[in-house]
């Protein structure tokens, strides 16, 4: 996904993307480590692309916030279930 | 009891309006304009919780005592308030239960360094609980 592209979407529909990735997650969190991180690795990839899409403007401590999220996730550092990042979209 | 039915200009959207006390003693008209798109509504009094399912996404006013609830994203419903007049700073977002009349307080919008809200959870005592009181007054019966 390139940054041209992703700025055509509406801020919903980016959100919604980041959900599906989120929801990739929560189907391989604990059974394939791989996928799991390669899930989280797209979402924070489109998060970045929030970032610099300027209809995040007022919200760029929102977007990071949730990268932190990803990233703790990311490091095993949260080992929760992670559909709660989908439930906080 | 009055009640009105017209079409949103904005979501071309039936709109009902009918005069009631809402929670919080405030006296307002119940307005509930479902966006065809977004699915969220602005709730100003008493809804049973059930109407929309097991688990609904809710983004609160805590100054005006109402929420938009039914939304695919928090951000959908913080956009409905914010239409209708609510200020950014003032919306709260949660996650509610009806079978188990559970409220978590987990939302994006919710993080918000600026004012100390550093995690999707609203960490400030006092603001979880004027969440808790609007969803519970409006939604759980």
């Amino acid at each position: 996904m390139n940054l041209d592209r992703w700025k055509t979407f509406t801020k919903s529909q980016q959100l919604l993307m980041i959900g599906s990735e989120i929801m990739r997650a929560v189907v391989w969190q604990h059974k394939d480590d791989e996928k799991f991180l390669g899930a989280l690795e797209r979402g924070m990839h489109l998060i970045k692309l929030c970032q610099l899409d300027e209809k995040w403007q007022n919200a760029k401590a929102m977007l990071a916030g949730l990268q932190e999220e990803f990233q703790k996730f990311s490091a095993k550092s949260r080992v929760d279930d992670i559909s709660v990042l989908y439930r906080a979209l | 009891m009055t009640l009105e039915i017209f079409r949103s200009a904005s979501y071309n959207s039936l709109v009902f309006r009918c005069g009631a006390a809402v929670a919080q003693g405030t006296v307002n008209p119940l307005v509930v304009g479902s966006n065809p798109t977004t699915g969220a509504m602005i709730i100003r009094e008493k809804t049973p919780l059930n109407t929309f399912g097991d688990f609904i996404k809710v983004v609160v006013d805590i100054e005006r005592n109402i929420l938009s609830a039914g939304c695919e994203l928090h951000i959908d419903c913080a956009e409905e308030l914010e239409k209708d007049g609510s200020q950014l700073a003032n919306l709260w977002g949660a996650n509610a239960y009806s079978k188990t009349k559970q409220i978590d307080f987990v939302s994006f919008i919710n993080i918000r360094p600026a004012i100390g809200n550093r995690t999707m959870e609203i960490e400030n005592p006092e603001i979880r609980k004027k969440v808790e009181v609007i969803i519970q007054n409006i939604l759980f019966q």
